[in-house]
C-alpha cells in the first residue's frame, strides 16, 4: 500500500481500513511511505498495533520509503525496528 | 594541574578506557551499526576527553574530540562503519595510548598523528570548525566539568495523555517532538500496554504512554513549558533525576546490578512491575529481557543497551575494584609465607613440650592456623583477577596478524570470568601471544587452502579458560591443519633425539616441540611453525609452575593446553618420607593412603608394576628410582602407598612413611637443581630442612615420556 500526504486523525480510518485489508490478504505487507510527509499519533499507534498483529499471525510488515523527518517521528513513537 | 600522583591515576584510568574502547570498536566490526555499541563508544570517548588526566594534553584532547565527532556521525548514520573506519579508529587509539604512556613505540608519532588527523578531517563535517568554542575553552581549565555539556540535567518524564486528546486538536507526537528539541532522549520507551488488539483499536483514542529520560541543559521550568497547554488535563510527571542518572552514567557502582535493576534505574521498568516480572520469570524459567520485550515494556534495543551497560559495569568492577600498589600485595604474600614457615616450626616445638603444656600450645596453634588460613584466603582473593582483560587484548592482535597475512580468522573467547593469580595473569600474556601467533601464522591455512579442503574459509582460534582440580587451564585451539608428525619425527632424528627406526608415540613426538633446541627459525617452517619459540613458552609457563601439552589432529587443528596453579604461594601438602628425603604431595591430588595385601601386587609385561586398589589395577610409582635415591622399603607388600589422581588416571606412589599434612610455602627452584617435570618447587619445613614438592601432572608426563625410568633395575 502506498498512502499519500499526511496521515492523521482526519483520515486515519481510511488508512486503518486499507491496512486491515492488506493484513487479511497478504503475508507480506509493505507500506510505502515515500509519498507521506507526516503521520500523527493516531497513525503511529495503528502501525504499532499492526506490527504486533502480523507478528502474531507470523506475517511480515515492512515500511519503506521513509524520509529523514518521518524516521524521526516513527522513532519518537517507538516504531523503530518493531514493525519491520 | 593536579599533582603528579593524581595525574598518574587519571592517566591509568585513561589507559583502561582506551583498552575498553579497543574492545568495543572490535565488537562494532562484528556487530556493524549496533547502536548500543556505538553509544558505549561515544560514552567512552566522552569520559576520556573529560578526564582530568587529559588536562594539559591539548593535542590529545583535540584528537579525542575528533574521534568522538566521527562516531557521533556513525551514530546518526552519516558515516557507515567500514573496515577503513575501524582501522582508522584502532590506529588512532594506538597513537593516543602512546601519547598517554609516553611510550615512543611509533616512530615519527607526530607525523603519524598528522596523517590520521588529515584522514579524519577528510571525512565531511569532521573538521575542526565543528568544535564549539566552549569545547576548546575546556583546555584552559583542569576541571572535569564535562566540557561542552554545560552541566546537563537529566529528567525522567512520564506522559500519559487523555484518551480523547485528539478531539482537542492536539497531536501528542508534536509535543514529544518539542520536548526532543530541548536536548537528547537518553531513553524513550513507548509503553503500548494499553494498546488493544489491532482489530479492536478505536482510532480516535490515544493509547500510547511515553516514558522518557531527557538530557538537556535547560532547567525544569523550560521542560514544563513544553506541556503548558496539556499539563493540567493530562497525567504528566516530570522528575529531575540528574544526580541519580549521573551516578548510573558514570557507573559508580559498588556491586553488580541485575538487568531488571538497570532497567528500573533507566526508568524503563517500574519497581512494582519488576517484582511481577521476576515472579513471572521464576514461574516460566525464561530470560527477564524476553519477558519485558514480550510485554512491550521495552524494545529489544533497550534491553541490548542495558545488557551492554551491565557488561561494562562488570568489566569496570573487575578492573577497578582494587587499586593498590601490586608490590604491597607481593610483600603481604611473602610475609604470610614466612608466618606459615614459622608456624610449622612452632608445631615442631609443641611436639617436644611435655604432654599437658604441649596440648595447650597445640590448641593455641590450631587457632592460629585457622586465622592464618583465612588470612591467606583473603589475600589470595585480592590477588585473583579475571583473565578476560588479558584475552580481550588478543582480539586486536588476532585481527591485525590475520589481516597482515591475508587470512580470515575469528577469535572466540570462552571463560573470560575465570580468575587467576595476579602474577600469573601478568606473565601469561607473552606465552599466550606466541602460541596464538603460531596458530595464526602456521597452524591455520590460507583462505584458499581451507576452501579447497572443504573447510570454513574463516579460521577460528579459540581461547578458553576454566578451573579444574584446583588448577586453571587455558586452552588455545585452532582449527588449522594440525601438526605434521612425520616432519617432527624427521627433525627429531636429525637432532639425534630419537633413532631412525625407533618406535615413538604420538604424544612423545608432540612433546618434542616443547623441547629446547627443537625450536629454530628453520624448524618453524618445517613444523608448521609449532616449534617457533615453543621452548620459551614452556620455560615461561614452567616458571609459573605450570605445564603445557599439545594435542593435534591431522587436518582438524591443534590444541595447546596450559595448566597453571591457582596460587603461586601456599598449598596444602601431604608430607611423605622416602629413605632420608621428605617430599610434599599436593593434597588436592591425593585420593587415599593404603597398604596392600600380598596378592595385590603384580608385574605385567609392557605395563610394569601394578597394584590392585578398589577393584582396579593402577601403576606403581617408585619415586626413589625416578630421583635416584635410596628407599628403606623395596618390597611393595611392606610399603605404604599414596594413591593420587591426574586427569582421571590413578597412580600409587610407594613411600616409606606418611608424616602428616601441613600448609607449605612454595619456593621456586632453579633448573640446575633439577629439570625433572615431576618437581614443581621446594619448601622449607618446620625444622629448617628443604623438601621437594611433587608435581603429579608432571610426574605422569615424565613417566609417559620415559616409561623405563621406574621399571625395576
Amino acid at each position: 500500500m502506498k498512502p499519500e500526504g499526511i496521515i492523521n486523525i482526519k483520515n486515519i480510518n481510511n488508512f486503518y481500513t486499507e491496512l486491515k485489508n492488506e493484513i487479511s490478504i497478504n503475508n507480506e505487507i509493505i507500506i510505502d511511505f515515500s509519498n507521506v510527509n507526516r503521520i500523527d499519533t493516531s497513525a503511529a499507534q495503528v502501525i504499532i498495533a499492526a506490527g504486533e498483529k502480523v507478528k502474531e499471525l507470523k506475517k511480515v510488515l515492512k515500511i519503506t520509503g521513509i524520509s529523514h523527518d518521518l524516521k524521526t517521528i516513527l522513532k519518537l513513537a517507538g516504531i523503530k525496528n518493531k514493525s519491520e | 594541574m593536579a599533582e603528579a600522583g593524581i595525574t598518574e591515576i587519571f592517566l591509568k584510568e585513561a589507559e583502561e578506557i582506551i583498552t575498553n574502547l579497543e574492545s568495543l570498536i572490535l565488537t562494532l566490526e562484528d556487530k556493524n551499526n549496533d547502536e548500543s555499541v556505538i553509544d558505549s563508544i561515544l560514552r567512552c570517548f566522552h569520559t576520556l576527553k573529560g578526564s582530568p588526566g587529559f588536562a594539559g594534553f591539548t593535542d590529545l584532547y583535540e584528537f579525542t574530540c575528533k574521534l568522538e565527532s566521527l562516531f557521533d556521525k556513525v551514530r546518526s548514520g552519516e558515516i557507515a562503519v567500514t573496515g577503513n573506519i575501524i582501522d582508522l579508529s584502532l590506529r588512532s587509539l594506538d597513537w593516543t595510548r602512546c601519547k598517554i604512556s609516553g611510550d615512543p613505540v611509533e616512530q615519527n608519532s607526530e607525523n603519524f598523528k598528522l596523517e590520521l588527523d588529515s584522514i579524519i578531517s577528510g571525512i565531511p563535517g569532521n573538521d575542526k570548525s565543528n568544535f564549539p568554542e566552549d569545547d576548546m575553552g575546556f583546555l584552559s581549565t583542569s576541571a572535569a566539568s564535562g566540557g561542552i555539556d554545560e552541566s546537563p540535567m537529566f529528567y525522567k518524564i512520564i506522559i500519559k495523555f487523555r484518551d480523547d486528546i485528539f478531539y482537542k486538536g492536539i497531536d501528542p507526537l508534536m509535543i514529544i517532538e518539542d520536548l526532543g528539541s530541548l536536548g537528547e532522549f537518553v531513553c524513550n520507551n513507548v509503553n503500548i500496554k494499553e494498546l488493544p488488539d489491532f482489530y479492536e483499536i478505536e482510532t480516535d483514542k490515544c493509547y500510547l504512554v511515553w516514558e522518557i529520560i531527557l538530557k538537556t541543559v535547560h532547567d525544569e521550568k523550560r521542560v514544563r513549558d513544553v506541556f503548558l497547554f496539556v499539563y493540567e488535563e493530562n497525567d504528566i510527571v516530570i522528575e529531575n533525576i540528574t544526580e541519580k542518572y549521573s551516578a548510573i552514567r558514570d557507573r559508580q557502582y559498588f556491586s553488580e546490578k541485575k538487568l531488571g535493576e538497570l532497567l528500573v534505574d533507566r526508568g524503563i521498568v517500574k519497581s512494582n512491575e519488576l517484582d511481577e516480572l521476576i515472579k513471572n520469570q521464576a514461574e516460566h524459567n525464561v530470560k527477564i529481557g524476553d519477558i519485558i520485550v514480550q510485554k512491550g515494556l521495552a524494545s529489544e534495543n533497550d534491553i541490548a543497551a542495558a545488557l551492554q551497560e551491565q557488561e561494562i559495569i562488570k568489566k569496570k568492577i573487575y578492573i577497578n575494584t582494587v587499586r593498590v600498589d601490586s608490590e604491597k600485595l607481593d610483600n603481604l604474600m611473602n610475609l604470610l609465607g614466612e608466618i606459615v614457615i614459622d608456624q610449622a616450626s612452632l608445631h615442631r616445638v609443641a611436639d617436644l613440650i611435655q604432654q599437658d603444656h604441649g596440648l595447650i600450645v597445640k590448641n593455641a596453634l590450631h587457632k592460629l592456623d585457622r586465622a592464618t588460613r583465612e588470612f591467606q584466603e583473603q589475600i589470595m582473593s585480592i590477588r585473583m583477577i579475571p583473565i578476560g582483560s588479558t584475552f580481550d587484548q588478543f582480539r586486536r592482535f588476532v585481527r591485525d596478524t590475520a589481516q597482515r597475512l591475508g587470512k580470515d580468522i575469528k577469535l572466540v573467547i570462552e571463560g573470560s570470568e575465570t580468575e587467576l593469580d595476579k602474577t600469573v595473569i601478568e606473565k601469561i600474556g607473552d606465552p599466550l601471544k606466541l602460541i596464538i601467533k603460531n596458530a595464526i601464522d602456521h597452524g591455520i591455512e590460507s583462505t584458499e587452502e581451507r576452501s579447497v579442503n572443504g573447510k570454513n574459509p574463516v579460521g577460528t582460534v579459540t581461547l578458553k579458560a576454566y578451573h579444574q582440580e584446583g588448577n586453571v587451564f587455558i586452552d588455545v585451539i585452532d582449527d588449522g591443519r594440525g601438526v605434521d608428525l612425520e616432519k617432527v619425527r624427521r627433525k627429531a632424528v636429525m637432532l639425534g633425539i630419537i633413532q631412525e627406526d625407533e618406535d615413538v608415540s604420538r604424544e612423545r613426538l608432540l612433546a618434542f616441540l616443547l623441547k629446547p633446541g627443537f625450536s629454530t627459525a628453520e624448524s618453524s617452517g618445517v613444523l608448521s611453525g609449532r616449534g617457533a619459540g615453543m621452548d620459551v613458552v614452556t620455560k615461561n609457563i614452567g616458571e609459573l609452575r605450570g605445564s603445557i601439552e599439545i594435542k593435534s589432529m591431522d587436518g582438524e587443528g591443534t590444541l595447546l593446553r596450559i595448566k597453571l596453579p591457582l596460587t603461586l604461594a601456599i598449598i596444602d601438602g601431604m608430607l611423605i618420607r622416602i629413605g632420608a628425603s621428605i617430599f610434599i604431595i599436593p593434597l588436592l591430588s591425593v585420593i587415599e593412603t593404603i597398604q596392600i595385601n600380598e596378592h595385590a601386587y603384580k608385574t605385567v609385561e609392557g605395563q610394569g608394576e601394578l597394584i590392585f586398589v578398589r577393584d582396579v589395577y593402577i601403576s606403581l610409582i617408585r619415586l626413589n628410582r625416578l630421583f635416584g635415591i635410596k628407599a628403606d622399603k623395596t618390597d611393595p607388600r611392606e610399603a605404604l602407598f599414596v594413591v593420587v589422581e591426574c586427569d582421571g588416571v590413578r597412580m600409587g606412589i610407594m613411600i616409606d612413611e606418611l608424616i602428616g599434612q601441613q600448609q607449605v610455602v612454595i619456593k621456586s627452584i632453579d633448573s640446575f637443581i633439577t629439570d625433572s617435570r615431576a618437581i614443581s618447587g621446594a619448601t622449607i619445613l618446620g625444622d629448617g630442612k628443604v623438601s621437594l614438592i611433587i608435581d603429579i601432572h608432571g610426574l605422569a608426563e615424565e613417566i609417559k615420556m620415559n616409561p623405563g625410568v621406574i621399571d625395576e633395575a
